[in-house]
């Protein structure tokens, strides 16, 4: 318990008494009162009415809102003022760090004493706009970092967008079709489509990268990208056996992408569920791996015609796994819809999920084109949504082919 | 609304020591990290054969799925002298069963339905 003298000190030492006179501090001394908070000792709560402001003599406070540590207050500062001069409830909680020493002054002894002592209301009127000046500072420090962090952000979208195709490519007696909607700025799903000119082929890749955020973008980037390549540059023996050569390069994409990640990213548990398929034009032949992604759909004018289901696990995590390859020949007038599971799980502001019964009864309504199909998912999408916020990236693509005129 | 997730832990004798891993609750972006923490706890105690017990688990996300993935890893020298360890799932409810089963996890882990064909898996 600290002797009348070393109150005197402490609260002469305080900001908000910096301006008092001697015969203030002299009368508050001897009106405030000591307390031995413990460890963990919980001075007040937020949301309760303030009643008195307190001076830490020793030890160590911590000002906080639940689990989020706002502040701390050690010996020589003061807290609780907010309450204490003002009719608000506390602003936020506050917990003895170690045990501690601790002045507390009653409101009712501090508006008394501002009455009648106009030098002590100067005193504590000028630590006010001190604090606050400190606020304001603080507040435009963060809001500098904030913009800065909202630019970085912007230059990544930016970025990720070129990951998608900007162009889609132009492929006779075939329409091809692509959406992407990101939750936030950056996205952890992807869409593909690319020519193979050596073997005449379309790529048609969907994929949704495990999580949400920069690190999914990252990856997305990652799986992308060496989809592609592990595409795009490979040689091949000899064009005899065209769908030969066309299971080859799904394989080899594929095994190369997941042993790649697994081995060199493997301690991030980062994966993703591609759906990957080497489109023939002129026969209608769709080569496909399905990395346990969502079963995109076939669909012609009397409804689903197929679900083209996984044929392997989901990629990035597990080395030496193999995929098995599947044959499928699209008929004219049908059409290829692969979405992402931010499609069938979006959710309207009644916390409802759009479905995947919704989804499917949609797609098998049928489209003209791939465009048209896409259009009308995203279109039944955004109205389902509404106002609510979106959570998962939504990605929908299609291929849909002509009549053979 | 996601529930959360609660990790009771017991013991069985069979050929080998197994700790078991009941979980009741959802293993989703909110909860994984519980159950990294509690495995690595557990493997960091000397246990080399895990059995998680999923048949209260109502939903199970990709983040779920990760852990198990992180935990797998773990695993690989969590045996006698670095060895590796084995990890096992139980009882997995039908919503997580589709989900392990599309994601492809089902190759890769096994997973059994009654505890006494787990126990001697082991």
């Amino acid at each position: 318990m600290p002797e009348n003298e070393a109150i005197r000190r402490h609260l002469r030492n305080s900001v908000f008494l910096s301006a008092a006179s001697e015969e203030t501090i002299q009368e508050l001394s001897a009106r405030v009162e000591c307390i031995d908070a413990k460890a963990g000792d919980r001075i007040f709560s937020k949301g309760e009415t303030g009643s008195a402001i307190y001076f830490v003599v020793e030890g160590s406070m911590r000002i906080h809102d639940d689990d989020i540590v706002l502040t701390h207050r050690g010996a020589g500062e003061a807290f609780g003022e907010i309450g204490a001069l003002a009719s608000l409830t506390r602003t936020a909680s506050v917990t003895a760090e170690i045990d501690s020493q601790l002045l507390k002054l009653d409101k009712e002894v501090l508006f008394d004493t501002m009455a009648r002592r106009p030098e002590a209301a100067y005193s504590f009127i000028e630590a006010l706009c001190h604090r606050e000046s400190a606020l304001v500072h603080d507040a435009t420090e963060r809001a500098i970092k904030a913009k800065v962090t909202e630019r970085e952000l912007a230059i990544a979208q930016k970025i990720q967008r070129s990951f998608l195709p900007d162009v889609v490519p132009n492929v006779p007696g075939w329409k091809l079709a692509g959406f992407l909607q990101p939750a936030r700025e950056v996205a952890g799903d992807f869409y593909d489509f690319f020519v193979i000119p050596k073997l005449g082929c379309v790529g048609l890749v969907i994929g949704d990268v495990c999580d949400k955020g920069v690190g999914s973008a990252l990856f997305m980037t990652l799986f992308r990208s060496l989809i592609r390549s592990t595409s795009m540059y490979r040689d091949f023996v000899g064009d005899d056996h065209h769908s030969d050569d066309v299971t080859k390069i799904l394989r080899h994409s594929i095994k190369l992408t997941n042993e790649y990640i697994a081995t060199t990213h493997g301690e991030s548990s980062m994966f993703a569920s591609v759906f990957y398929g080497l489109l023939i034009p002129e026969t209608g032949q769709l080569c496909y791996i399905n990395a346990g992604h969502e079963a995109p759909l076939i669909v012609g004018t009397n409804g689903i015609r197929t679900k083209l289901e996984p044929t392997g696990p989901v990629i990035g995590l597990f080395p030496d796994i193999v995929h098995e390859v599947k044959i499928i020949d699209m008929l004219p007038n049908e059409v290829l819809v692969a979405y992402t599971d931010g499609a069938t799980d979006a959710k309207n502001s009644a916390g409802e999920q759009f479905s995947e019964d919704n989804l499917l009864a949609l797609v098998a309504e049928g489209a003209p084109t791939a465009n048209a199909m896409v259009h009308k998912i995203v279109s039944s999408l955004e109205a389902f949504i509404g106002e609510a916020e979106q959570y998962d990236d939504i990605t929908v693509i299609a291929a849909s082919r002509g009549s053979m005129e | 609304m996601s529930s959360a997730l609660r990790i009771a832990v017991s013991e069985e004798k069979g050929n080998v020591p197994v700790t078991i891993l009941h979980l009741t609750g959802d293993l989703d972006g909110k909860t994984y990290q519980e159950l990294e923490a509690k495995a690595a706890e557990i493997i960091g105690a000397g246990a080399s054969n895990l059995l998680f017990d999923l048949g209260g688990v109502g939903f199970m996300g990709s983040a779920g799925m990760r852990a198990l993935h992180a935990i797998s890893n773990k695993m690989k020298t969590a045996g006698p002298n670095g060895s590796a360890g084995k990890m096992t799932l139980l009882n997995p409810t039908d919503a997580v069963a589709r989900v392990l089963k599309t994601l492809g996890f089902d190759q890769h882990f096994s997973i059994h339905t009654n505890l006494e064909e787990a126990l001697k898996s082991f």
